[in-house]
């Protein structure tokens, strides 16, 4: 049998591939060996420096990194905002919370923690966990969502999946890769966090308290969609929503579902899509108890405030935030 | 599975221990079994569908080679033919054709009702069936003798390095390599080395940190600045480059590493001085294979000037619409076939060679603006290769045209960032193996310089390359 075995074993195995090859070249060891001392000294230099920035380094924006670490920093140390806006672009770009920290709000902390395109599958791994335990609970969370982010729309897609390719999204769910051994890689979104000057964008932003004013203005796209448009919102994104809706309970945070304002030539296109939101909402909100405050048709915003369709310039955000605390106060009233 | 992913990185090292241990007939076995690995890593069904036509192919050869009378052999060729193509054309054209003919029946006043079948397009399709079709051609036309040993032949159309992307390699000149003993040596290590660094350097050191920055610029380019559009040709007409040829890097050097030899596939295109030229420089393994079993039996320049024109056009025609089931392919096959048609007529005519004969003093002026004059021509037709259809075409090349200055998505940096570091990184390299005339000069150099250079080249691609992402090769779609 053994014999049989080994009579079959050298009947496909040969030394001559490994004879030929033979001995391995002087000068071929040292190159590999140069290079890769070369690399490992590359990474321990990586190494040092990016651990000074923690998670930064992993997000798809360098802002984003400071908004959403800036925050988490916050409420790990329990010194987190009274108020905290959360959602996509009609909240970083239309909420300001300086121009709400009037009336009501006065004297209020409030953070906008709002990404543009931040639909709802990014929002669920980006914003969510952080409303979670161990953070510090806000006491009021105001979401704002433009309705469209609902359907399976191949732009909303497409804009979603930016974020949750990130490194930072991926981690969240628990995929690592071959990199992930590696700080190298790491390094060049390190950069902007290792400068002894912070960057004015920075500044910008800690100043706005998250705030994100739209600066370009497409005209084109005041009066139509400037995506494929789909017709119906899907279970699994409106899901997201009572996700939240759900957290607000177990946290005991109070919840406002802002639908956010439209310009008037671009309300009929997106009617539908509107009444369907606001029907869901409606549904969800007499078993969630959440606050809709439904400012889709704001008469003091005409078409001049609205970079596009769907999102106002810096004018129409200070204005529109300064009315919100009053819009809050009846709210609070009725709920009471 | 794919090159740049971290299940390659394992597969990669255990075949090669494997091979290097066993003789000639078990080391054939070995990667058969590592390739059938290699494609089912994707889908195991696609295994199934290859070994239709692998089967068949290999009969019909034997067959045709048996065949005493002309008429045999010639029904064996059109069985191999028409099975090859008939899998061809369902799997990458059914869609295609039945839109097309719904399009002309709407524009006809007689719409109807157009089936659509979610087909899956096995990788490298298009590939693998112009590989086979060549061996039993060869055959056919007695430039070969049929292969009998079946391991054999399947290991020379699923020999894993070069099964998905090509090398499109030739039977006359892989069939030899695999019936032989082979011979690996520490030169042949070596090189297979270099080349793997420098096809990874190209894929994911450039291409896949171009990929995202192109891609944003091609679906919207309504929302884009002129200039930032003329970028982002520059930078795709770049990518594909080093997508493409950073995986036939790849796939040659891998192949190194067993002792068997692939053609070479690029030769510094993007240096070519006019578009005759390109196209003896880029893809060459496609290229090649045209002029060989289309453009020359349909006639080749033989017939007169009018049918060699014809043959030109249909050529290239039939080229872009190998490369996807979209007219914009065509197209850019089209314009390819155009640009070479006009080129043949001046040359014909005398035109360039008086032009080039009067300034031939100035050679070190003319040549560097011909590159740059070729370059731009073919990047052109790149918005037609990227654009996912004519409307896009179009609004990209109009952006460009009016040098449009609306822009909603940031612009870019011309003159900075990584990507400016890596193309330069990549034009140097690029520069000193076209001018000393050797892919492989890094291998001349002390060990010193070697070490220095492959270091740098593996910080690069860590630092400042697409390492998160496992993107997969453009030609993969193909």
């Amino acid at each position: 049998m053994a014999e049989s075995i080994l009579k079959y074993l050298s009947s496909i195995f040969s030394s001559k591939t490994v004879s030929a090859i033979g001995r391995v070249p002087r000068t071929f060891v040292l190159t590999i060996v140069l290079a890769l001392l070369l690399f490992a000294i590359a990474e321990s230099v990586s190494r040092s420096i990016v651990r000074k920035v923690g998670r930064r380094w992993e997000y798809w924006d360098k802002i984003a990194a400071v908004k959403f670490e800036d925050y988490r920093a916050l409420v790990s140390s329990n010194a987190g905002p009274d108020i905290v806006i959360i959602g996509d672009s009609t909240a970083a770009r239309d909420l300001d919370p300086r121009s709400m920290a009037t009336g009501h709000f006065s004297g209020k902390e409030i953070y906008n923690l709002a990404w543009p395109a931040n639909f709802p599958l990014a929002f669920r791994i980006t914003t969510l966990p952080l409303l979670r335990e161990p953070y510090q609970a806000p006491r009021i969370v105001l979401a704002s969502f433009t309705p469209g982010s609902f359907t399976d729309n191949p732009r909303v897609d497409e804009f979603e999946q930016e974020i949750l390719k990130s490194t930072y999204c991926q981690h969240v769910l628990g995929h690592y890769s071959f990199a992930d051994k590696f700080f190298l890689p790491r390094l060049r979104n390190a950069m902007p966090f290792l400068q002894n000057k912070p960057d004015e964008e920075f500044n910008e932003l800690r100043k706005n308290k998250g705030f994100m004013p739209s600066e370009a203005v497409v005209e084109e796209y005041r009066t139509t969609d400037s995506g494929t448009r789909a017709s119906q919102i899907v279970a699994s994104r409106f899901d997201v929503l009572i996700e939240l809706a759900d957290l607000s309970r177990q946290r005991k945070f109070e919840l406002y579902i802002l639908i956010p304002p439209v310009s008037p030539t671009f309300a009929a296109p997106t009617a539908d899509i509107y009444q369907q939101y606001l029907a869901l909402l409606k549904t969800a909100q007499q078993k969630y108890g959440f606050t809709i405050l439904d400012k889709r048709h704001s008469d003091f915003l005409t078409d001049e405030y609205f970079t596009d369709g769907i999102h106002l310039t810096r004018a129409g955000a200070e204005i529109f935030s300064s009315t919100l605390p009053r819009e809050f106060q009846s709210a609070m009233q009725v709920n009471r | 599975m794919l090159f740049n992913s971290f299940a390659f990185a394992i597969f990669l090292p255990i075949v090669l221990g494997g091979y290097y241990v066993l003789n000639r007939r078990a080391q054939n076995i070995w990667i058969l079994l590592a390739s059938l690995v290699f494609y089912g890593w994707w889908d195991p069904r696609f295994i199934l569908l290859l070994a239709v036509p692998t089967i068949i192919d290999y009969f019909c050869a034997l067959r045709i080679k048996a065949a005493s009378r002309h008429a045999m052999k010639k029904r064996y060729l059109l069985v191999s033919l028409i099975t090859n193509l008939t899998i061809l054309g369902f799997f990458k054209y059914f869609n295609f054709f039945i839109d097309s003919a719904s399009r002309i029946l709407e524009i006809v006043g007689r719409p109807h009702y157009k089936p659509f079948l979610y087909i899956i397009l096995p990788i490298g399709i298009s590939f693998y069936t112009f590989h086979e079709i060549s061996y039993v051609v060869d055959v056919y036309r007695d430039e070969l003798e049929p292969v009998h040993d079946l391991i054999v032949y399947l290991n020379y159309v699923l020999f894993f390095p070069q099964l998905v992307a090509g090398p499109i390699a030739r039977a006359t000149q892989l069939l030899p390599q695999l019936q032989r003993e082979r011979r690996v040596t520490w030169q042949n290590i070596q090189e297979g080395s270099l080349l793997m660094l420098l096809g990874y350097f190209k894929k994911v050191g450039v291409a896949d940190v171009l990929a995202p920055i192109v891609e944003v610029r091609f679906v919207y380019p309504e929302l884009c600045k002129g200039s930032d559009l003329l970028l982002a040709l520059y930078y795709f007409s770049i990518q594909i480059y080093c997508d493409f040829s950073g995986y036939t890097d790849i796939a040659r050097g891998v192949s190194k590493l067993f002792g068997i030899e692939l053609q070479l596939n690029f030769n510094h295109p993007y240096f070519a001085t006019n578009i005759t030229d390109f196209w003896r420089r880029w893809h060459i393994s496609l290229s090649t294979w045209l002029r060989d079993y289309l453009y020359i039996p349909l006639g080749g320049n033989k017939n007169g000037t009018l049918l060699t024109y014809r043959n030109l056009m249909l050529t290239m025609l039939l080229g872009g619409l190998w490369h996807g089931a979209n007219w914009t392919f065509v197209v850019w096959g089209g314009l390819h076939g155009l640009y070479l048609s006009a080129h043949k007529l001046m040359l014909e005519h005398g035109r360039l060679s008086s032009v080039t004969g009067k300034v031939n003093a100035w050679r070190f002026l003319i040549s560097p603006l011909k590159v740059v004059l070729t370059f731009h021509l073919v990047a052109l037709t790149w918005i037609f290769f990227r654009a996912g259809s004519f409307h896009t075409a179009w609004l990209y090349t109009k952006g460009i045209l009016t040098w449009q200055q609306l822009s909603t998505i940031p612009a870019l940096n011309w003159f900075g960032g990584r990507a400016t570091l890596l193309i330069a990184v990549l034009f140097a390299i690029e520069m000193v193996q076209y001018w000393s005339k050797d892919a492989a000069i890094m291998l001349r150099r002390g060990w010193v310089t070697r070490g220095f250079a492959y270091g740098v080249l593996l910080v690069l691609i860590f630092a400042l390359g697409g390492v998160y992402s496992e993107v997969p090769f453009i030609y993969f779609q193909f």
